[in-house]
C-alpha cells in the first residue's frame, strides 16, 4: 500500500481540498442536505406524525387539528402490545445468546488454535450471513417444522420419539443464531487479531494455565468486541421480519415487525395503529444503538499491537480433530443442509412424504418445478423487477453516498456533520419502519412516484446509506491528499482531479460498495412490505406471497435462483478485492 | 552583465508575501510572516515541526487560503483576503513536490509526469517531448514505462521532481522532499537538487527542519518559530550572527550560555561575565550597553584544546569530562569553570582521554552576543 497509504499527517489540522475554491458550494451543501433529510428525516417524521393521527394516510391531507394519542391507547389498551414485546425481545435475547456462543467459539477456534483447515474455517464461518434470512426461514420450515418437517421424518422413521419444533421460541431463536453468528464471529475475529500477543505472553510467565489465560486475559480484552456485536444483533433481530413471518405465525408467536405488516395489510387496515407501533419499535431500536455507540466508544483497551507479532497458536492436542469436525460440520449443517432441503423440494413434484422411503423415492423428482417457475410471468416479472430496483438502488446510491463520502472526508465545507450524521441514521431505523414512512410520506406528496418502482428505490437507497457511505468513505480514507494535491498544482481542477485521481484511486472500493449495494437490494424484503402493487412486486415479496399461498416447489425454485443470483455476486466481489490488493501492494 | 543584472534587480520580486496570517482556530499557525523571493533564487524555509512552514508553503501553493495579507506572484495578487482575491491552486502555475511524492499508483512514470501537460490540453508529441527531455534532466529515461508502484523512493523523489518542472512553473516548491529518504540517498539527491536547481535557474521555496540541509541547499534561509519569520539570512550569517538564542540554537549546536554585559570594548567587542563568574570579551553585532542581559554563542568547531599552552591570554582551564568519537570529528565536552562546553575537534584521531585537564582557546572574533529582548533595556 505504498503509494496509497494515508498519511501520518503532522500538519496543519485542515487538510481539505476545494474548501475555499468557490462559493456556490454551501447552495450544494443545501441541496445535498436536503436531498438526505427528504429521504431519511421526512419519511420517519411522517410516521411519527401519522402516529399521533386518527385517519389513515390520504393524498395531500394530513388533518392537524386530529392530532390524538387515540392509537397509542388503542394498542396499549389491547394489552398485546406486552406480549408482543415479550415474544420479540425474548426470541431476540435467545437469538443473541446463541449468535455470541457460536460466533465468538468459531472465532476463537479458527483464529487462536491450532485446530486443522483454519483458515478455511475462518472463511465459511462468515458463509450463513449470505443466505437470506427469508431463504433460510424456508428452508428450516421445511426442514424441521414440527409434522412435515424432512428431520422430523427422519427421525420418525428411525422410531424416535424426539421432534424438532421450528415454531417454537428455541426453533426460531436457533434460526436466528445460526444466520446472525457471522456478524459476532467478524467483530469477534477482529478483536482477537489485535491482541497484542504480550498481554496473554504476561499471564503465562505468570503461571496462568491457558485456560485461565484464555478465561481471564483473552476473554476480558475481547469484552468490548462481544458487547457490541451482540448489542448489533439484538436491534438486527427485533427489526427482522422474514424469519419471524414465517415461523411465528404457525406456532401462534406474534412478533412487533409481523404485528406492523399485519396491521397494515390485513383488512380493516389500520395504518395508524401500525404506526404508533412502529415509533415503539423504532424508540427501541435507537436506544439500542445508541448504547452500542456508547459501547464502541469505550473500545479504547482493545489493544492493537504494530509488531504483527503472531502468538502462538494454542495447541488443541487430542481435541483438533473432533473439534474440527464440531466446527465444519455445524458449518455444513446451516449452510449445505438448508440448501440440500430446498433442491429437494424443487426438484420433487409432490410435496406429500411422510416416511423415509417416500422421501427417497426418485420417481418423483423432475424439473419440472423449474420450468413452471420460469415461464411463470409472476416469477419472471418480479425477478425483472428486482434487476431493475438493483441497478436503480446502485446506481442513485453510489452517485449519493459517493458524494456524500467525498464530502464529508475531503472538503471542510460547512454542514458536513450533518450529512454524515443523516446518512448513518438509518442504522438504527428498521427497513419497515422506513417502508411504512415512505407510505405516508409519498401518499402526501403530490408527486406520482407512489406505486412505481421508483419509490422503492428510494427507499432502499435511504435505508443502505449507513452501509454505502462507509464503504466509499473506507476507500477514500486510504487515499493520501497529496495525491489529489499534487493534481491541482499540476493545474487540474475538481472535476478533473475526480475523474482522472480520485475516481480510478477509490475504483475497487467503489466497485465493492456497489456490489454490497446490489447484494443488499437484491435480497431486501422488509422495506419493500408496503410499497409495492400488482406490477411493482420484487422477488423477494412474490417468494413470501408465494409461501404464504403454499405453492412451496415454487419459493423453493426462486430461493435457489436468488441464492445463485448473490452468491456470483458475492464472487465477484471477492474477485475485485483480490484484484485490488495485487495493484495497490 | 552588470546592467542585465541591475535590470534583472529593479524588477518585481518573483514571489512576494506580506503581512500573510493564517490561523486554525485561535492559533495563527502563520503569523503576520512578510518576505520576498527573487527570480532565481532558492529560499528555504526552516523550522522545527509545528512551527508553520508547511503552512506558509501551502498558502503560497494556494492549497490553504489566508485569513488575512497577501501573495503576489510576477506582481500579480493571487492571495488577498481583504480585496476577495484567491487563485486557486491549479490556476497559479506553481510546481510543488510533495513530503509523499504523491505518485499516482494507478499511472505509470510517464503518464504521472505528462499529466500537467495533457491537462493543459498539449498535444501528443509535444508531450513526449517535453516528458522525455525532463525525464533525462532527472536521470529516469529508462523507467518512463515503469508502473509507478514499483518505483523506490529516490526514484519516486525523481518522479515528482520531474512532474512539477515538466510544464515550466513560474515557482517551485518543496515539502521536506528528501525527509523520507535514507541519509546517504538523501545527501546524494540533495547534490543534484541544487545542481538541477542551477542549472535550470528556477525560483523555488523549499521547506524542511533540516538545519544542514537548509545551509546547503539555500541562498537564503527564513528560520521560523511559532507561526513567525525570526531571522532571514544567507547560511553563513544565520551561522555566525544569530540574532536569537532559538536561531543558533537550531542552526548549529552551539554552545550558549548566559551572562551580562561588564563594559564595552572598543571595534564592537564587550567584556561579558557568565553567571559561574567566567569573563570573557566577545563580539556583538548590535548596541548593547553595561548591564545588559545577554546570551553568549560561541560555535565548538571555532575553538581549540590543547594540553600544553597554559601560557596564552586568551586560554582558560578546563577538564575533558566527556568525548564521543565521531569518525571525522571528536566531540569533547569539557568543565570549563562549572558549565558544560563542547569543543569538536577535526581529524579522524581522539587523543585527549575523559578526565584530562586541557587549556582551552576560544577566538575572541568568533564569540558573538545575543541580546536578550526580553532583558533589554529594563535598567
Amino acid at each position: 500500500m505504498t503509494g496509497l497509504a494515508a498519511s501520518t499527517s503532522r500538519r496543519s489540522p485542515s487538510r481539505r481540498l476545494f474548501a475555499s475554491a468557490f462559493s456556490p458550494r454551501g447552495a450544494f451543501v443545501a441541496c445535498l442536505l436536503a436531498a438526505l433529510t427528504f429521504l431519511i428525516v421526512l419519511p420517519v417524521l411522517a410516521l411519527v406524525i401519522g402516529s399521533f393521527l386518527p385517519t389513515p394516510p390520504r393524498a395531500l391531507a394530513i388533518d392537524w387539528s386530529g392530532l390524538t394519542l387515540a392509537n397509542y391507547r388503542e394498542i396499549l389498551g389491547e394489552g398485546n402490545v406486552l406480549a408482543l414485546l415479550r415474544v420479540t425481545l425474548a426470541a431476540a435475547v435467545i437469538g443473541t445468546a446463541g449468535a455470541l456462543v457460536i460466533g465468538a467459539s468459531l472465532a476463537w477456534l479458527a483464529i487462536r488454535t491450532d485446530v486443522p483447515g483454519r483458515s478455511l474455517l475462518e472463511n465459511v464461518a462468515i458463509l450463513p450471513m449470505f443466505v437470506p434470512p427469508l431463504v433460510g426461514a424456508f428452508a428450516w420450515d421445511i426442514l424441521a417444522s414440527p409434522k412435515s418437517g424432512i428431520i422430523n421424518i427422519a427421525l420418525r422413521s428411525l422410531g424416535l420419539d424426539a421432534a424438532l419444533n421450528i415454531y417454537s421460541f428455541g426453533g426460531i431463536g436457533f434460526v436466528f443464531a445460526i444466520y446472525y453468528a457471522p456478524y459476532v464471529h467478524l467483530f469477534v475475529a477482529a478483536a482477537l487479531r489485535n491482541i497484542d500477543p504480550v498481554h496473554e505472553e504476561a499471564a503465562w510467565m505468570s503461571g496462568a494455565s491457558r485456560w485461565r489465560c484464555l478465561w481471564q486475559i483473552t476473554l476480558p480484552l475481547v469484552l468490548p468486541a462481544l458487547l457490541s456485536s451482540g448489542l448489533l444483533v439484538f436491534v438486527l433481530l427485533i427489526e427482522l421480519f422474514a424469519i419471524p413471518a414465517i415461523l411465528g405465525e404457525p406456532g401462534n408467536l406474534h412478533f412487533m415487525s409481523v404485528r406492523i405488516w399485519e396491521m397494515v395489510g390485513f383488512t380493516p387496515p389500520k395504518v395508524n395503529q401500525a404506526s404508533a407501533l412502529g415509533v415503539l419499535m423504532l424508540l427501541i431500536t435507537v436506544t439500542l444503538v445508541l448504547i452500542q455507540y456508547r459501547v464502541l466508544g469505550k473500545r479504547s483497551f482493545v489493544t492493537v499491537s504494530g509488531k504483527g507479532l503472531r502468538p502462538d497458536l494454542l495447541a488443541l492436542g487430542t481435541a483438533r480433530w473432533p473439534l474440527a469436525c464440531l466446527g465444519f460440520g455445524y458449518i455444513l449443517f446451516v449452510v449445505l443442509m438448508p440448501y440440500a432441503a430446498l433442491l429437494f423440494i424443487a426438484l420433487r413434484k409432490n410435496l406429500f412424504y411422510a416416511t423415509l422411503g417416500a422421501l427417497a423415492d426418485t420417481r418423483q423428482l423432475s424439473l419440472d418445478q423449474f420450468a413452471l417457475a420460469f415461464s411463470d410471468p409472476v416469477v419472471r416479472g418480479s425477478f425483472l423487477n428486482s434487476l431493475l430496483v438493483s441497478l436503480g438502488t446502485v446506481t442513485v446510491g453510489s452517485l449519493l453516498y459517493f458524494t456524500i463520502a467525498y464530502v464529508v472526508q475531503r472538503t471542510n465545507l460547512k454542514g458536513r456533520r450533518a450529512l454524515d450524521l443523516i446518512a448513518i441514521l438509518p442504522i438504527a431505523i428498521p427497513g419497515l419502519i422506513i417502508g411504512l414512512g415512505y407510505l405516508w410520506t409519498w401518499i402526501s406528496l403530490p408527486f406520482g412516484i407512489y406505486g412505481t418502482l421508483w419509490i422503492i428505490i428510494l427507499a432502499y437507497v435511504s435505508q443502505f446509506s449507513p452501509q454505502g457511505v462507509r464503504a466509499i468513505s473506507g476507500s477514500l480514507v486510504q487515499i493520501d491528499p497529496e495525491l489529489e494535491e499534487s493534481s491541482r498544482l499540476c493545474g487540474a481542477g475538481l472535476a478533473y482531479t475526480l475523474r482522472r485521481i480520485v475516481v480510478p484511486l477509490a475504483w475497487p472500493g467503489i466497485l465493492s460498495a456497489m456490489i454490497l449495494l446490489l447484494i443488499l437490494s437484491f435480497r431486501e424484503l422488509a422495506t419493500a412490505l408496503f410499497l409495492y402493487t400488482s406490477t411493482t412486486q420484487v422477488f423477494s415479496l412474490t417468494m413470501f406471497d408465494f409461501w404464504l399461498r403454499g405453492s412451496t416447489n415454487l419459493v423453493a425454485v426462486m430461493a435457489l435462483v436468488q441464492t445463485l443470483v448473490l452468491a456470483l455476486l458475492v464472487l465477484l466481489a471477492r474477485r475485485i478485492r483480490r484484484e485490488r490488493t495485487q495493484i495497490f501492494t | 552583465m552588470a546592467f542585465e543584472r541591475a535590470a534583472l534587480k529593479s524588477q518585481a520580486p518573483k514571489c512576494q508575501v506580506e503581512a500573510l496570517t493564517k490561523r486554525y482556530g485561535a492559533r495563527a499557525a502563520v503569523d503576520a510572516v512578510t518576505f520576498d523571493v527573487d527570480e532565481g533564487e532558492f529560499v528555504v524555509l526552516l523550522g522545527p515541526s509545528g512551527c508553520g512552514k508547511t503552512t506558509m508553503l501551502r498558502l503560497v501553493a494556494g492549497l490553504a487560503a489566508p485569513d488575512e495579507g497577501r501573495i503576489r506572484l510576477d506582481g500579480k495578487s493571487v492571495a488577498d483576503p481583504a480585496r476577495d482575491v484567491f487563485v486557486r491552486a491549479e490556476r497559479r502555475g506553481i510546481g510543488m513536490v510533495f513530503q509523499s511524492y504523491a505518485i499516482w499508483p494507478h499511472m505509470n512514470v510517464f503518464e504521472n509526469v505528462a499529466y500537467p501537460l495533457r491537462v493543459r490540453r498539449q498535444r501528443g508529441e509535444e508531450i513526449k517531448r517535453k516528458v522525455e527531455s525532463v525525464l533525462a534532466l532527472v536521470g529516469l529515461s529508462a523507467e518512463s514505462r515503469r508502473s509507478a508502484a514499483q518505483l523506490s523512493g529516490g526514484q519516486m523523489q525523481r518522479v515528482a521532481l520531474a512532474r512539477a518542472l515538466v510544464f515550466d512553473p513560474t515557482l517551485l516548491l518543496f515539502d521536506e522532499p528528501l525527509s523520507n529518504l535514507d541519509l546517504k540517498l538523501r545527501e546524494r539527491l540533495r547534490l543534484e537538487l541544487k545542481e538541477l536547481q542551477r542549472r535550470t535557474g528556477l525560483t523555488s521555496i523549499y521547506v524542511t527542519h533540516d538545519q544542514a540541509e537548509a545551509v546547503e541547499l539555500a541562498d537564503r534561509i527564513l528560520v521560523m518559530e511559532n507561526g513567525r519569520v525570526v531571522q532571514v539570512g544567507a547560511p553563513r550569517e544565520l551561522y555566525h550572527q544569530p540574532q536569537s538564542r532559538f536561531v543558533a540554537e537550531f542552526i548549529s549546536t552551539a554552545n550558549i550560555f548566559a551572562g551580562q554585559v561588564l563594559a564595552r570594548l572598543a571595534d564592537d567587542f564587550a567584556s561579558v561575565k557568565t553567571m559561574t563568574g567566567r569573563e570573557l570579551a566577545v563580539r556583538h553585532d548590535g548596541t548593547v550597553s553595561e548591564g545588559d542581559l545577554v546570551d553568549v554563542v560561541i560555535h565548538p568547531e571555532d575553538c581549540r584544546i590543547s594540553v600544553d599552552e597554559s601560557g596564552r591570554p586568551d586560554g582558560y582551564q578546563a577538564r575533558i569530562v566527556s568525548r564521543r568519537y565521531q569518525g571525522t570529528s571528536t566531540r569533547y565536552t569539557l568543565d570549563w569553570a562549572g558549565e558544560m562546553f563542547d569543543v569538536v575537534v577535526l581529524g579522524s584521531e581522539a587523543p585527549l582521554a575523559e578526565g584530562a585537564e586541557v587549556t582551552l582557546t576560544v577566538p575572541r572574533e568568533r564569540a558573538r552576543i545575543i541580546v536578550r529582548n526580553s532583558a533589554r533595556g529594563t535598567r
